[in-house]
């Protein structure tokens, strides 16, 4: 089996309840959960809420996949970044493909997303940007594979399927001022 | 009452969910994820330690009503599928009694918490006890004075909405909301158990 197959284990703790996903406790939630949530950080202007649960995904995802590489030694971009497509898929969130990667930026393309297409079976179409979600998770998916920490990237999201496009389109920008050098 | 719990949780605890070719996970009428539960319980506790606290009311009715919503869709479309006509159907005696017990069975199973129905009133009040949640967890040491279980609370209103609210209306429109939940005890304030109790709106 090559480095770059995803492995997760999953398991279930009758005792408590609760499913595992390699050890994290990891729990079921449908669109309309994510959907609800993704309107209530677009409707708390006051504490920019959108950037709030942007990186509330960020830090989990870069807490999975920092894990992962290091349990599994992954060390290779290639392979981490493909470890991050297939994580995203086997959770639900969507079919993500990194379309380039380097140190000072990258662009994803998610060709199907859980938020967006959720979002429209719940409400229709928006005019605006909803993957709050997975621009968190691209953050992580590019501090992780280049070793740098959290809040070292920031994403954009320049198109996306809940606002008409055929597929999403995730920018990623290094803001630090030395490149994570 | 006829409803095996126990069965009920080993069979649907099993349930392989994983994102299929597209990276969706389409089942029981919705897409569904499986994200580790720390993203929700960060942002449910991160935002709710910053509103002022003239709005903290509001935002904890708006994580609660995710979770309301969430749980009306999905609840029914659990108790419609495939695995619970399987599974917990042929035990169903007393409905719709019963099918509240299954269904926080299968809440169970797929990890939302470990609850129990602990009084019904049918129609009218129903209170439920959970030894074990993951909105619990944001607790480590100590004890908050702010209870965290949204989930559970909106959710257990919502099977109280689908049990006795009407006919399903996938719009929302009627049958939601016709229950509202209140949590009284939480592991994260230092009680033995959470307890929610749903009583109409």
């Amino acid at each position: 089996m090559a480095n770059d197959t995803l492995r997760l284990r999953h398991a279930f703790d009758k005792e408590r309840c609760r499913h595992e996903i390699n050890g994290l406790t990891a729990v079921l939630h449908c669109h309309h959960f994510a959907s609800l949530t993704t309107q209530l950080a677009n409707d708390c202007q006051l504490l920019d809420a959108k950037k709030l649960l942007m990186q509330c995904a960020e830090d989990t995802f870069h807490l999975v996949l920092t894990d992962y590489y290091q349990q599994n030694a992954i060390t290779g971009i290639e392979e981490r970044l493909h470890v991050g497509e297939q994580y995203f898929a086997e959770v639900g969130l969507g079919k993500l493909k990194v379309s380039y990667a380097g140190p000072y930026s990258g662009e994803v393309v998610l060709e199907h997303s859980h938020l967006d297409e959720g979002w429209i079976k719940k409400w229709g179409r928006t005019d605006k940007p909803i993957n709050y979600v997975g621009c968190g998770f691209v953050c992580a998916l590019f501090a992780a594979a280049y070793n740098r920490n959290r809040r070292e990237y920031t994403a954009l999201e320049l198109q996306s399927i809940a606002r008409g496009a055929d597929v999403s389109v995730i920018r990623v920008m290094d803001v630090t001022d030395s490149g994570g050098k | 009452m006829a409803i095996d719990r126990e069965r009920i949780i080993n069979e649907l605890s099993k349930l392989d969910v994983k994102g299929d070719h597209t990276g969706l996970i389409n089942g029981f009428g919705v897409f569904i994820q499986q994200l580790p539960a720390m993203i929700w319980t960060m942002f449910s506790e991160r935002l709710t330690r910053a509103v002022p606290e003239d709005l903290l009311e509001t935002a904890e009715w708006l994580l609660v009503d995710a979770a309301h919503e969430c749980g009306y869709h999905t609840g029914y479309g659990i108790i419609t599928s495939e695995e619970w006509k399987a599974v917990v159907e042929p035990m169903i005696e007393n409905a719709p009694e019963d099918i509240l017990h299954g269904a926080f069975a299968v809440f169970s199973a797929w990890g939302w918490a470990k609850a129990v129905i602990q009084e019904l009133v049918p129609g009218e009040k129903m209170v439920i006890r959970a030894d074990d949640y993951y909105e619990a967890d944001v607790v480590e040491y100590g004890q908050s004075g702010k209870m965290s279980a949204y989930t559970l609370t909106g959710v257990a209103a919502a099977f109280m909405d689908l049990a006795y609210g009407g006919n399903y209306d996938p719009t929302g429109v009627t049958g939601l909301n016709t229950f509202m939940g209140k949590q009284t005890k939480g592991i994260e304030c230092g009680d033995e158990y959470g307890e929610i109790v749903v009583t109409r709106a």
